[in-house]
């Protein structure tokens, strides 16, 4: 539906850096090739109406590298039907014969989900880690496959509950940060990095090193933009709203929400760089995700991380990684604590205290 | 205060003559339908003979598929039809040829769509048929926008996007298989939300397919829904009720 950007940000921080960032752009490309190929075998299928088959991780973030899987599940916003399961038995199958590999043994992507417990069961007892990867990756981190309608329809609902269902106390209306989506944001961010720890030890360190990896950089990344997200919808960033009616002012909010969510997090973060950025921190960032994109793509490289255990910690293309890392979080300390004085104090506010 | 009445399909189908003697005396707006593009001909014909004294505003549906007609033909009729009326609701889809509809462009008014179409649903998809015929105007179909988005901030982005060529809102629900069915009282909540940017010199058109008996009833939710004065005051019991 509405959620193609024109802009292509990064290309325009590259041009003016005069940078190449080659990993990045190809496995963009490579993203985009795959999405129409799954968008095809899809098609075939014909899914029902009020449903969407919807992607996550590197699909939506338009980072395709040769060890990508497809994260996917079949987004049910309508009334319940016994063939449902037969449709996504359909897009596993589909997929499984494409070759795509399959997503992990969490049960939270490969089957199907209903938009009722996303919209719903947002904190509280019900909401179960399940639920939370979800939500969030629903809005910061998804594309849809078939029936964008549907897809669009459960990412609106889910921001109407943070933003229209938990107005602010402050009047007039104006535009603001939207605390309850920020504070889930900054949950499931922790979330992650807890249950980084839990899986290293429930699976005696297997697969720790590329999961340390990708928690410091494409896991970062998306909390990134999740800060983001919330922080352009204060009104320094955001403007004015066009009314004075409150139940007005939050659908502005919750459409400029939605805009942001929509673009992947490279684009939205290579925006924010360059209208706020000074160059060299532009490039300290991006040039760091490139290079771990790179490694990513680089299948030899990518298993050997695979491979590594915990006592192998010094190992030297781990630790260029770490080094990679280290790059991408002094960029973004310098993003957030020293470019602009709005987003500054924001980050002080909301993210410390 | 706000014109409202009935679409002529809603209450009878393809039956005119009897969709307008349904709603005389509670209604001061009507919309004739020819949704079906069977039903034109005899709609056209009628046209000038139609009695439609007592509202203060008429317009006319199109059909929202072209079978037998082809694009030149549907609108050589249209142009009959546009002495009669104020506004000719358009389905975007049906327009292809933009240069074949150049001729009524400001007798026609471009209606957003629900989610079976694959376009026309939102401010973005909208505003390519603005952009190819400039003088067009816009219907908010507020069930629509609903069912497309039940948060309704696409509805906003259309109503601010497309404020200066709004005339005409239909107003109604739609369910999950896509059928306009009578307003609820949660639909009537959130069109209340939004219903600020909808001056009451707007017209409104219920699309709600609903029994004789329950005319006025439906034509009091859809005031409540618009925030229109003068509705009757034990209307949000009877929303309650619903």
């Amino acid at each position: 539906m509405d959620v193609e950007t024109d802009n292509d940000a990064v290309a325009q921080l590259a041009d003016r850096l005069s940078a190449e960032w080659p990993a990045m752009f190809s496995a963009r490309d490579r993203c985009r090739e795959e999405r129409a190929r799954i968008r095809q075998l899809i098609e075939h299928l014909k899914p029902p109406s009020n449903t969407s088959v919807v992607a996550f991780g590197s699909l939506a973030r338009e980072e395709w590298t040769s060890g990508s899987d497809v994260d996917w599940t079949l987004m049910i916003d309508g009334p319940a039907d016994m063939r449902h399961f037969e449709v996504a038995k359909s897009v596993e199958d589909a997929l499984k014969e494409a070759e795509y590999t399959e997503p992990g043994p969490s049960g939270t992507f490969g089957t199907m989900s209903s938009s009722h417990v996303l919209v719903h069961h947002i904190g509280g007892g019900e909401d179960t880690n399940q639920n939370i990867t979800r939500r969030i990756l629903l809005v910061l981190e998804s594309i849809s496959l078939s029936d964008e309608v549907t897809h669009e329809r459960v990412i609106r609902a889910i921001l109407e509950r943070y933003i229209v269902g938990d107005p602010p106390a402050t009047t007039p209306p104006k535009f603001h940060v939207p605390l309850f989506l920020f504070n889930d944001i900054v949950r499931y961010w922790r979330t992650l990095t807890v249950d980084y720890a839990t899986k290293k030890w429930q699976r005696s360190d297997a697969g720790w090193a590329l999961r340390n990896t990708k928690l410091r950089m494409s896991r970062k990344l998306l909390f990134a933009k999740g800060i983001l997200i919330c922080f352009l919808c204060d009104q320094e960033f955001a403007g004015s709203p066009s009314s004075t009616d409150p139940h007005i002012v939050s659908r502005e909010l919750l459409g400029k929400c939605f805009e942001f969510a929509r673009r992947p997090a490279i684009e939205l973060l290579a925006e924010v760089l360059l209208e706020y950025a000074a160059d060299e921190t532009a490039r300290k960032i991006i040039e760091a995700y490139d290079r771990f994109l790179a490694m990513l793509h680089d299948a030899r490289q990518r298993e050997h991380l695979e491979q590594l255990g915990f006592g192998q910690r010094d190992d030297p293309l781990f630790e260029e990684q770490r080094q990679i890392s280290r790059d991408f979080r002094d960029g973004l300390e310098q993003l957030f604590f020293e470019s602009h004085v709005r987003l500054t104090q924001l980050t002080k506010r909301y993210g410390v205290f | 205060m706000r014109r409202i009445g009935f679409s002529t399909g809603a209450l009878a189908k393809g039956d005119f003559q009897r969709g307008i003697e349904l709603q005389a005396g509670h209604a001061d707006a009507v919309e004739l339908s020819a949704l079906r593009e069977g039903e034109l001909d005899a709609l056209i014909e009628a046209l000038p003979q139609l009695n439609l004294e007592g509202f203060q505003y008429v317009s006319f549906h199109a059909p929202s598929r072209r079978v037998e007609l082809s694009e030149p033909e549907l609108v050589d009729r249209l142009k009959r039809v546009a002495d009669f009326v104020s506004a000719i609701i358009v389905h975007p889809d049906v327009i292809e040829n933009f240069a074949v509809w150049k001729s009524i462009e400001q007798q026609i008014v471009i209606e957003n769509m629900d989610q079976r179409k694959p376009g026309g649903r939102t401010a973005r998809e909208i505003q390519r048929y603005f952009d190819e015929l400039p003088e067009a105007r816009f219907c908010f179909d507020i069930a629509h926008a609903r069912q497309v988005d039940p948060t309704l901030s696409i509805g906003v982005e259309m109503l601010r996007a497309f404020s200066d060529r709004l005339v005409e809102v239909h107003i109604s629900e739609v369910d999950a298989s896509s059928q306009h069915v009578a307003i609820s009282s949660a639909a009537m909540s959130s069109y209340r939300e939004i219903a600020s940017l909808i001056p009451e010199s707007i017209p409104a058109i219920v699309e709600s397919i609903v029994g004789s008996d329950a005319i006025h009833d439906e034509i009091q939710m859809a005031k409540a829904s618009l925030n229109d004065t003068r509705v009757d005051s034990q209307l949000t019991e009877f929303a309650a009720c619903r």
